[in-house]
């Protein structure tokens, strides 16, 4: 079922920690499924499957839109850039369910945003490029084993002992999950004073 | 007694009429609430405290009429704690209303301010007041992007 759900993503993610005989993967060093969590993944399959995804692209639009007129209201003075907040993006949709995005991320625990390039051109225009780092951790809290909605939620229900040995395993038996991290790069051509690019 | 029909008619119509047009419930998402400082090296340079306040509402209600402009800017006007927190001219002030949906639900149900990223495409207008003076548009978002940034080419690059 979880296979199921998370085809497209979840089994590229498996084959580089588990070999198929379900031992963990070598990648020089003995590893335990002790020492493989914790620790940081990132994979380029889950960060062009969030680069595709809705919400994904909604959360870019709304930054850049953010930072336009965020630059605005200071003149355009990138000293006096004020931080803002806006909130993070999540892989919640309907599509989410089975694109595999539901199952690796689904809430994103933190976002950093970075200023990577600032190109001013003529009449306001500029080109930025910020550099994003979305973090989460590849685990369960007890909110993802409360079932809202039978019809929805129905893979819950179907796979409730996999759902609660999982929470199980990370929160009495000390199984850190890995630490998902995605970063990459969003830009636009944008103007002061009308967000898009004046020719 | 012939009178009495048309009366108790006159009386439903004036009843219906009146719930078309009653104000819908609004609560305060208070658990969301959130105050951050925002200033930046200038502004300690110059000993000036930037804050940014956010505060966050639920419309229980599932008709798009019960979120119209006039309706939310109605509920600041008479709110005490918003014209309050309006008052303190934070550098940012922002006020979001929310949609009813499942999300919005499961937020209020759990109090959990953990639900409230799942929300992101519920939000249907923000306010913002920059030092005490309210923006002159609100932004209206559908689906989760602010209306006007739906056309923004975006660039993108995977670091490998």
């Amino acid at each position: 079922m979880m296979r199921y759900l998370s085809r497209g993503i979840l089994p590229c993610i498996e084959n580089k920690l588990i070999n198929k005989d379900g031992t963990p993967a070598d990648d020089g060093k003995p590893e335990t499924t002790q020492n493989i969590a914790g620790r940081s993944f990132s994979d380029p399959d889950l960060t062009a499957a969030v680069l595709s995804d809705d919400n994904f692209k909604g959360f870019a639009k709304n930054l850049l839109r953010r930072f336009n007129q965020e630059l605005n209201a200071v003149g355009g003075d990138l000293v006096r850039l004020k931080p803002f907040t806006i909130g993070n993006p999540a892989f919640n949709s309907s599509k989410n369910n089975t694109d595999g995005l539901g199952i690796t991320i689904h809430g994103v625990s933190y976002v950093e945003v970075h200023l990577l390039k600032y190109e001013p051109g003529l009449r306001k225009n500029y080109f930025v490029q910020l550099q994003v780092d979305l973090y989460d951790n590849f685990g369960l809290g007890a909110e993802d084993l409360v079932i809202d909605n039978y019809l929805t939620q129905w893979y819950k229900w179907w796979d409730s002992k996999a759902f609660q040995s999982w929470y199980l395993l990370q929160h009495k038996f000390n199984h850190v999950p890995l630490r998902t991290h995605v970063q990459l790069t969003i830009g636009s051509y944008l103007n002061l004073n009308t967000i898009y690019w004046k020719h | 007694m012939k009178f009495l029909p048309l009366f108790s008619l006159l009386l439903f119509f004036q009843t219906a009429n009146t719930s078309c047009h009653s104000k819908p419930s609004i609560i305060h998402i208070d658990f969301c609430d959130f105050l951050n400082d925002v200033s930046n090296d200038w502004d300690r340079a110059h000993g000036k405290l930037s804050q940014e306040k956010s505060l966050h509402y639920f419309i229980a209600a599932a008709s798009p009429a019960s979120w119209r402009d006039s309706i939310l800017l109605s509920f600041i006007r008479s709110d005490d704690f918003i014209q309050n927190e309006i008052k303190k001219k934070y550098y940012r002030l922002t006020i979001t209303f929310y949609k009813k949906s499942k999300d919005t639900d499961a937020l209020m149900k759990t109090r959990s301010s953990e639900f409230l990223d799942y929300c992101q495409n519920d939000i249907v207008v923000q306010y913002e007041w920059i030092e005490g003076k309210i923006l002159a548009h609100p932004l209206n978002i559908q689906d989760g992007i602010i209306k006007g940034a739906e056309d923004i080419k975006l660039v993108y690059s995977i670091k490998k």
